[in-house]
């Protein structure tokens, strides 16, 4: 059935609710005897169904907890999901954290709680103690902030901190203006800009500005039209007092200074699983594809390879395929090299990555897809993918990254719990693909996926904004075997794939900053 | 949650999830409007799971679903719809059979629909996110258009069939690529 049949307009006053009881029963008539006519009703129903879950999600920039690019499910599955979650699990534990910031990085830190707190934790409201160290945490909201040393704050909301005692040094960027800092003596609030702040334990204050302007008030006392506090300028309000701040000399630090001469100890002991991929021979036989480290094993024929009997499987490494703009190493010795034969190879981790347990995971790649565009969309060539799955339930719950055809990042954690990005990446340009993978024992599991391509530059920590973050998923799978797959014709490669828990670890050999 | 149970839940989450657009769309076919399409799913899927027995095939699954989706659908009409048209017996069961052959060229539909929203002009695809947004009133977006009821309706009737042929062409140009 054509679409300019005349009979889609009775279809139409139908579904708009104006047709006449004459119009139903043609409708009727003509669905018993137009089998024809039946599909096409039928495929009008499903377009619009499917535009109704298409739109249930607006495809925007929203803040949350982590703040994602956005999130949206394929097909409306996270609508249905969430119905089944309340519906048929009336009793299913139910905790969702609500940070307000992340810890970023932490050095030589001690806590005044005696916690260990993991580079990439989420922060909720509430104290935070540093004896002695130094730690970097995002807001939610945007702002940056070095705490150091001997350091008392309580993270107050998304976009404002109470400093106790200690030292701090703001950042904050366009989205994030207006950030408050309250101390014993005043209210600041951040003009677009970039400022430290010093609260001495008797209650005085110190504020030196950066960068831009802050202004300040009296405690509860913000207006519009407060003074302020430019570039270059440093004052001192006395603790306990209206009077007006005094003059002092400005010798702040910039924050992006902090940052380089902090030099981050590398971890080594927080990365996982390397695969450099500095294989000297090509093919390579995969009883002989053993490199890396963090591996039970070599590399194996996975369950898509869909390889002719006579076909080992070997690997094909290839060299100078990757060349990205972003100072981390690989993309220039041995890579392996995929083309549509390729289907799947698994390798067993020597540690699991555990949902079942609270833990923080990174993952990171070097990607780069050639295929002529024309054939991005066919159904021959349709994705690239990571997965982590578990050899115990292969077609469980699993950790999926997934570029399709149509180029934009998914994630996936089991059989149609899928979430896609509304952004595009690029094919045929170099990738960093950056996974994080947020495990709790006792609460949802949030997995993140982002794609840097050549134009983009590297974050000093992890993303700011994911292209794409799963929702509502609570697993205790155990994933013990990493999967590369690729479905099509054309060619793609992958370099130094890295598993760490921390961010310093899949972004080597040097820290970049801003 | 025990393991036998959550083992039950995957398997049932599996094929629900395989075929839960295809019964929307059936729901939808039978009902006209997306607030009773909602609710009955929402009754579809909570007696789908009381039910489910995990020895049940794909097959199985997909007959039975569709059969709990028309009885759903019937007893909403019957109970809370009885002012409306209702749809003979026979032609609820022609609409599911359809339903179920069709179910896999349905579901390649909606996946090309995503590449053809996105080659709408602007306009047509805001208001298609306007109109589709939950809990719109037409006669409202339309006042705010400053159009009438009628012509929002031509409109967005227009542009499914532009959809319609779109994803036709995409599905067209899969097959021969």
């Amino acid at each position: 059935m054509k679409t300019s049949d005349p009979r889609f307009e009775l279809i139409r006053r139908c579904h708009d609710g104006v047709a006449t009881a004459e119009e139903l029963s043609q409708l009727e008539n003509a669905l018993r005897q137009d089998a024809v006519f039946r599909v096409g009703y039928l495929r009008y129903m499903n377009l619009d169904v499917a535009l109704s879950a298409a739109v249930e999600v607006p495809e925007c920039m929203v803040p949350s907890e982590s703040r994602w690019i956005t999130w949206r499910p394929l097909m409306a599955a996270a609508a249905a999901i969430a119905l089944l979650g309340v519906v048929l699990w009336p009793v299913r534990e139910q905790v969702r954290t609500n940070p307000v910031a992340t810890l970023l990085f932490s050095e030589g830190c001690e806590w005044q709680d005696g916690v260990t707190r993991m580079d990439g934790l989420p922060l909720e409201a509430g104290e935070l103690q540093l004896k002695r160290g130094m730690a970097v945490v995002r807001f939610v909201g945007g702002a940056e902030m070095v705490l150091s040393g001997d350091t008392s704050v309580d993270l107050d909301s998304r976009g404002s901190v109470r400093v106790r005692r200690g030292h701090i040094t703001v950042r904050v960027n366009e989205e994030g203006v207006g950030f408050k800092v309250y101390t014993p003596s005043r209210e600041l609030t951040d003009l677009g800009t970039e400022f430290e702040v010093k609260v001495s334990p008797d209650g005085q204050t110190e504020l030196q500005v950066l960068d831009g302007a802050v202004s300040y008030a009296n405690p509860g006392a913000s207006t519009p039209d407060a003074p302020q506090v430019t570039a270059g300028k440093a004052v001192r309000f006395a603790a306990a007092s209206h009077a007006p701040p005094s003059e002092i000399k400005f010798d702040a630090r910039p924050f992006a200074d902090i940052l380089e001469r902090a030099e981050f100890s590398p971890r080594d002991d927080m990365l996982l699983v390397y695969e450099p991929f500095d294989y000297a021979d090509s093919p390579l036989p995969l009883n002989r594809a053993d490199h890396g480290m963090g591996w039970a094993g070599t590399w194996r024929v996975g369950p898509l390879a869909n390889l002719l009997p006579s076909d080992p499987g070997d690997l094909h490494i290839a060299t100078d395929r990757l060349h990205g703009p972003w100072g981390v190493k690989g993309g220039r010795r041995g890579m392996l090299e995929v083309d549509g034969r390729f289907g799947s190879r698994m390798r067993a981790l020597a540690q699991p990555v555990r949902l079942d347990r609270d833990g923080i995971y990174y993952l990171s790649m070097m990607v780069r897809w050639e295929v002529p565009a024309n054939q991005l969309k066919s159904k021959a060539w349709r994705f690239l993918r990571l997965a982590l799955r578990s050899s115990t339930d292969y077609e469980g719950d699993r950790v999926s990254l997934t570029l399709p055809g149509f180029l934009r990042p998914q994630v996936q954690t089991s059989d149609g719990y899928r979430f896609m990005s509304p952004a595009h990446v690029n094919a045929n340009e170099a990738q960093l693909w950056c996974a994080k993978i947020i495990a709790r024992a006792h609460g949802e599991d949030e997995v993140s996926f982002r794609i840097y391509g050549e134009s983009d530059t590297l974050d000093f920590a992890e993303p700011a904004y994911w292209h794409v973050a799963s929702q509502g998923e609570h697993s205790d799978a155990v994933l013990d075997q990493l999967i590369l797959a690729a479905g099509g014709v054309g060619k793609a490669w992958f370099d130094e794939l890295r598993i760490a828990k921390s961010w310093r670890e899949v972004m080597p050999p040097k820290l970049p900053t801003h | 949650m025990r393991n036998s149970d959550r083992d039950q839940h995957d398997h049932f989450l599996r094929h629900f999830m395989a075929l839960e657009q295809s019964l929307r769309a059936f729901v939808r076919s039978l009902l006209f409007t997306h607030e009773e399409e909602r609710e009955v799913m929402q009754e579809v899927a909570v007696v789908l799971w009381r039910k489910f027995d995990p020895a049940m095939d794909e097959a199985a699954f997909t007959r039975w679903a569709f059969g709990v989706a028309r009885m759903e659908a019937l007893a909403f009409r019957r109970d809370r719809a009885r002012d409306r048209h209702l749809f003979g017996d026979d032609v609820f069961e022609l609409l599911a059979n359809s339903a179920v052959e069709q179910s896999e060229s349905l579901e390649s539909e909606r996946r090309a629909l995503e590449a053809c929203l996105q080659k709408l002009p602007a306009e047509q695809r805001q208001l298609v996110h306007a109109a589709y947004a939950p809990g719109v009133r037409m006669d409202q977006l339309a006042q705010k258009l400053g159009r009438s009821a009628m012509a929002l309706y031509k409109t967005l009737h227009r542009i499914r069939l532009t959809l319609m042929d779109c994803a036709r062409g995409v599905l067209a140009r899969e097959e021969w690529s």
